[in-house]
């Protein structure tokens, strides 16, 4: 499922850059027209919505990105998450802050007057938590003696993880300077610490880990506003 | 034009996040993987402790209620569970079980072992949760009835330390 995940994504990054290569081969007009430069800030959707409908996750996540210079802008997101993973013989709970720093690229060249972004874009992401055992299961093949279920809870606190992700989405310009977007992201783990005699079942900002691999991936939908600073020509 | 494919691609995207969203690895525990351990246990003959000796028709069952793990049976090797809650569990071995309660006939022999432990609890993965792992096992007979009348003439630990069911861990004489 995992490698479904990747491929889908990865092909999606070839077809936003082929998207951009054969709009670029067309010049429609020729009229100078200035664009806005600013300071773009947002939340993701996602995650208060989620708050309110599923009992155990809590998060919000501030979003913000800022046009330094023609498709290129420096982006960042902070957000705290309380995820909760029930498996059928464990249950865990993680709980802490992230960030996430790095740039996009807009890939899309916009007509005049347009200033939608359809993006790919790189993070560096950075995360402190503690980690809860809740339950868990003694696993045994023989069903001779009762199950022993152990309740916890066990907490590890102190706990960080930093990992990469690519990013690609889109945000469009509904009304103006205020964005819609949504984007996926692949994230791939560098470090972490991990509890004694256990593991991270899920990180903040990671979502949740797949055991025999550094990689994981995430969503986001967002509404962002944008403060506009200057405007610049196009070209 | 460029409009219309600015929504098609915005449709891929979000359908993108929604497999994300729906798609989860189903995490199972795969058959292959060592759980905890289960005690092993083979019989042998007191007068020639080289030799493999079944007892006949036995009844393994736990002390302390009526399940029955292993009835009747006539092998030279078993493998029985211990409690994964408390550092101990106690079995009854009962030789020459009867076939029925009423059956009186069958000359049948009960003796009580308690195999005391400590626990190890590992974590193995998010499918398989923790095993525990039994360290410096020790099995004492318990007193019943006159010492002659004990079938099970030794005990010898041959593992203080379960750690897989590849090794027997007791040898019991009879």
């Amino acid at each position: 499922m995992k490698q479904t995940l990747i491929s889908l994504f990865t092909i999606s990054i070839f077809f936003l850059l082929n998207f951009w290569s054969a709009n670029s081969q067309t010049n429609l007009d020729t009229i100078q027209y200035k664009e806005k430069y600013g300071l773009r800030l947002g939340i993701d959707l996602s995650k208060p919505l989620k708050t309110l409908l599923e009992d155990d996750y809590r998060g919000l996540e501030i979003i913000g990105d800022y046009r330094v210079y023609k498709n290129y802008y420096l982006a960042a997101e902070i957000g705290n998450e309380e995820l909760a993973i029930t498996e059928q013989n464990i249950s865990a709970t993680a709980k802490g802050s992230y960030i996430k720093l790095g740039a996009d690229y807009n890939a899309y060249d916009n007509w005049a007057g347009m200033e939608n972004v359809i993006f790919v874009g790189m993070r560096y992401a950075f995360s402190t938590f503690s980690h809860t055992l809740e339950e868990y299961n003694v696993s045994t093949r023989s069903q001779f003696f009762p199950p022993n279920i152990i309740e916890g809870p066990f907490e590890t606190k102190g706990l960080t993880a930093s990992w990469v992700e690519l990013v690609a989405g889109l945000k469009v310009e509904l009304l103006n300077n205020i964005f819609l977007g949504a984007n996926v992201q692949l994230k791939r783990r560098i470090t972490q610490t991990t509890p004694s005699n256990f593991d991270n079942l899920a990180i903040p900002g990671f979502n949740r880990t797949y055991d025999e691999s550094l990689f994981g991936v995430g969503y986001s939908y967002t509404i962002s506003y944008l403060i506009p600073l200057y405007k610049k020509a196009k070209n | 034009m460029k409009k219309f494919d600015l929504k098609i691609l915005g449709v891929g995207i979000i359908f993108l996040a929604l497999i994300n969203l729906s798609c989860q690895r189903d995490d199972i525990c795969p058959e292959a993987t060592a759980l905890t351990p289960l005690l092993r246990i083979s019989f042998f003959d007191i007068e020639n402790p080289e030799i493999s000796k079944p007892p006949t028709n036995l009844r393994v069952k736990a002390a302390d209620f009526d399940s029955i793990l292993l009835n009747r049976v006539n092998v030279s090797e078993i493998e029985i569970p211990l409690k994964t809650d408390v550092d101990f569990t106690e079995y009854e071995f009962i030789l020459n079980a009867p076939a029925t309660t009423e059956d009186s006939t069958a000359n049948s022999n009960t003796d009580k072992i308690r195999f005391t432990y400590a626990r190890n609890e590992i974590y193995i993965n998010r499918a398989c949760s923790f095993k525990v792992n039994y360290i410096d096992l020790k099995a004492f007979p318990q007193p019943n009835s006159e010492d002659s009348l004990r079938w099970i003439k030794n005990i010898v630990v041959e593992e203080e330390n379960i750690e897989n069911e590849t090794n027997t861990h007791i040898f019991i004489y009879h």
